[in-house]
C-alpha cells in the first residue's frame, strides 16, 4: 500500500485512548505521525515534572491538563487532527459514551484495576470494538519480552509480569515500545 | 483431568468443572487478569457457565500496573 493511499485510509478514522500517561500520550503521537484523522483522548490528571521521563509532554506544560497538552503537542504534528480532550477520571458508564463511535479503542491507565474495569467493560458493552491493552511495561531491556496476543478483537501488549515500582520505574524506552506497539495494533486493525 | 495453563501441564480434580472453579482451584481471587480457554477470550461474567474439559488450554493474563 502506498503511503498516500494509507493516509487516505487513516484519516477516515477515530481513536480513542484512555488515559494519557505514558502509554496514551507515545501512543497518540505515533497514531497522530500515522495519519490518523480523530482521536479521542480522556484522561483527569496535569503534567508534573516527573513525567517527563517518559511521557510525551514538555517542560514548559507543567501543570497542565494532560489532555490539553497533548491536544497541543499533536496540533504541532498535524493541524488538521480532529481531536476531543475529556478532562475526567473514566469510569463504566462515561468509557460507553466517550468512546462510542471509535474504530479502536486502546487502553493506556496506569492501574491494574482501572485496565480490568475497561476490558470488562469493552468487551461487554462495545461488542464490535477492537480494543488494544497492555501488561507489563515496567523497567528496561528484555525487549523481546514485550509482545502482542490476540483474541477475537481483544489484543493484549506487554510482558504481563514486570509491574511498575519503586525498584522496576517506568522508564522511557520500554513504555514507548509498549505505546508504539498499541499503536502498531491500531493501524494494523484500522488498515485491514 | 489433565489441562495446559500457561502453557504448564496442569493436573486438576474430576470436581473443578468449570472455568470459575479452576480459577478458584489456582487461587486466582482478585479479578485481575483476563482468561482463554483454547485462545477464545471468556468474559467475567461467563466463568461460572464455561465448562472445562481435558486437554483445554487455558491462559491466564495477569494485568500489572504501568501505563
Amino acid at each position: 500500500m502506498t503511503r498516500e493511499r494509507y493516509r487516505s485510509i487513516l484519516s477516515g478514522k477515530k481513536v480513542g485512548i484512555a488515559g494519557a500517561g505514558g502509554l496514551g500520550s507515545n501512543c497518540a503521537a505515533a497514531l497522530a505521525r500515522a495519519g490518523v484523522g480523530s482521536l479521542v483522548i480522556a484522561d483527569f490528571d496535569r503534567v508534573s515534572e516527573a513525567n517527563l521521563d517518559r511521557q510525551f509532554y514538555f517542560l514548559d506544560q507543567v501543570g497542565m491538563l494532560k489532555v490539553e497538552a497533548l491536544a497541543e503537542n499533536l496540533r504541532r504534528i498535524d493541524a488538521s487532527i480532529s481531536i476531543a480532550a475529556h478532562a475526567l477520571r473514566l469510569g463504566p458508564e462515561s468509557l460507553l459514551e466517550i468512546f462510542s463511535g471509535c474504530d479502536v479503542i486502546v487502553e493506556a491507565f496506569d492501574t491494574s484495576e482501572a485496565k480490568a474495569m475497561m476490558i470488562e467493560i469493552i468487551l461487554s458493552g462495545m461488542p464490535g470494538t477492537p480494543l488494544v491493552a497492555a501488561s507489563g511495561l515496567a523497567g528496561y531491556g528484555r525487549s523481546e519480552g514485550i509482545r502482542a496476543r490476540n483474541s477475537g478483537r481483544f489484543w493484549l501488549v506487554g510482558d504481563l509480569e514486570t509491574e511498575v515500582g519503586s525498584e522496576s520505574p517506568p522508564m522511557a524506552p520500554r513504555v514507548g515500545i509498549a505505546a508504539c506497539m498499541e499503536a502498531n495494533i491500531a493501524v494494523e486493525i484500522l488498515l485491514s | 483431568m489433565r489441562l495446559s495453563v500457561n502453557d504448564r501441564e496442569k493436573m486438576v480434580g474430576e470436581g473443578v468443572e468449570t472455568l470459575q472453579a479452576l480459577l478458584d482451584e489456582l487461587h486466582y481471587s482478585v479479578p485481575l487478569f483476563v482468561v482463554r480457554v483454547n485462545e477464545r477470550l471468556v468474559e467475567r461474567a461467563d466463568y461460572a457457565a464455561t465448562r472445562i474439559a481435558e486437554g483445554d488450554r487455558i491462559d491466564v493474563y495477569n494485568l500489572v500496573a504501568g501505563g
